[in-house]
């Protein structure tokens, strides 16, 4: 039973260290690091040139699968990183999470359309089929120059103002007027902050739905 | 800088298994919780100290043992993990064992704690909130033969005694909740949890 077990062991792990009170003193990380960084022993001059030249051959092999697997890492990485921002945030403001982290969640990513470098801006407009809310966040979003703002437009409706922190990050939870909210486009434009007709510059936009 | 990367468990454990420092404390951040707390229901907080640092030392030692073709990550660092607390909870005899099975067990019933972490809860949230959402979702008498079986490290026989039911009755509970938990994990566990 014990292979059993621990096969289910993930499951009980996690809700254990999500229930319990118990959490590990800061300095046991640091005893357990320093102690494993003194058991590295250091690589004789033959066996570094194998790896060097088994890392190249197989670096050569994995390019192209490895690109793939970076650029998924970092649209998740992005992921992540909004997220552990929202919650730094949005920590009195529940209901952010009720529709970020719902199963039924509905999902649009925002990208630059000129700037499709790791570093480039980007963020994701959630909703709900059952809730009446639209969540919007962004990432590494520069601050909007004086006397313009940042908009969020699903289809021709500005529906909030994205108004980033020193990090790039800024959300707001937009509350409609029925459940079931869908649109066709998603994107950010930066324009005067009282405009309402999406006629300046497209930061961020997802594909056409 | 925002971006960063966030490999699997697996992947790091390769990584540990080449002496990556680095990696063992992505690691130790993502599962030392889990470990901990497990130690400091059963042994007290003093001594879950020094298990957890038994149990790195040896993810540290042994890391090149792991075959991710095998199996996860978590089911190979957790049966370490276990083997260590159990080892030492078997010392402590029989009723302090199913005496914090019962505390866990009920901590397990409970809404999860709303204020961790930051980092506890972000990571909590991407990867394990359908893994504690099953735990949770177990009827109370499935999830308490679990608890006594995996968190006290009891026999099913032991189990039938602490409890006094049927032996096929605990047999049959064990069954139900551990094939439920195990579709929880080959849903939501690490590798799919740290790919999405």
């Amino acid at each position: 039973m014990d292979h059993e077990l621990d096969d289910a062991g993930e499951a009980l792990g996690a809700a254990v260290a999500a229930h319990s009170p118990h959490r590990p003193p800061p300095e046991l990380r640091e005893r357990l690091l320093r102690e494993v960084a003194r058991r590295v022993r250091p690589v004789r001059w033959w066996a570094r040139r194998s790896i060097i030249a088994g890392a190249a051959t197989l670096v050569l092999l994995l390019a192209g699968p490895l690109a793939w697997g970076l650029s998924l890492n970092a649209a998740l990485a992005q992921e992540r990183s909004l997220r552990t921002q929202l919650e730094d945030a949005a920590t009195r403001d529940e209901v952010v999470f009720e529709v970020v982290d719902a199963r039924n969640v509905s999902k649009t990513t925002l990208r630059s359309p000129t700037d499709d470098s790791p570093t480039a801006p980007y963020g994701k407009v959630f909703t709900r089929p059952d809730m009446p809310y639209v969540v919007a966040m962004s990432g590494r979003l520069p601050r909007a120059p004086a006397g313009r703002a940042y908009h969020l437009y699903l289809d021709a409706r500005r529906i909030g103002t994205l108004t980033p922190n020193d990090a790039g990050f800024a959300y707001f939870v937009f509350r409609a007027d029925a459940v079931g909210i869908t649109y066709q486009q998603a994107r950010v434009v930066i324009e005067a902050p009282a405009a309402t007709d999406a006629s300046g510059a497209t930061v961020l936009a997802a594909p056409q739905r | 800088m925002l971006q960063s990367i966030e490999p699997s468990d697996e992947a790091l454990a390769a990584r540990v298994a080449a002496g990556d420092v680095g990696a063992f404390a992505a690691l130790y951040d993502r599962h030392a919780t889990k470990v901990y707390a497990w130690a400091a229901h059963l042994l007290g907080t003093g001594e879950a100290d020094d298990v957890t640092q038994e149990v790195f030392f040896r993810l540290w030692d042994k890391a090149r043992q792991f075959d991710p073709a095998r199996g996860r990550f978590g089911a190979w660092f957790g049966a370490i993990a276990r083997h260590q607390i159990l080892a030492r909870g078997r010392r402590r005899g029989l009723e302090r064992r199913i005496v914090a099975a019962e505390e866990i067990e009920e901590l397990l019933a409970q809404t999860a704690d709303p204020s961790p972490s930051v980092e506890l809860r972000a990571w909590t949230a991407q990867r394990d909130a359908a893994l504690i959402a099953a735990v949770r979702g177990l009827p109370v008498e499935q999830r308490r033969v679990i608890a006594l079986a995996y968190f006290g490290g009891l026999s099913q026989s032991e189990i039938a005694a602490a409890v006094a039911i049927p032996l096929g009755t605990v047999k049959k509970r064990t069954r139900l909740a551990l094939a439920k938990l195990r579709s929880a994990v080959a849903e939501n566990g690490s590798t799919r949890a740290s790919a999405g």
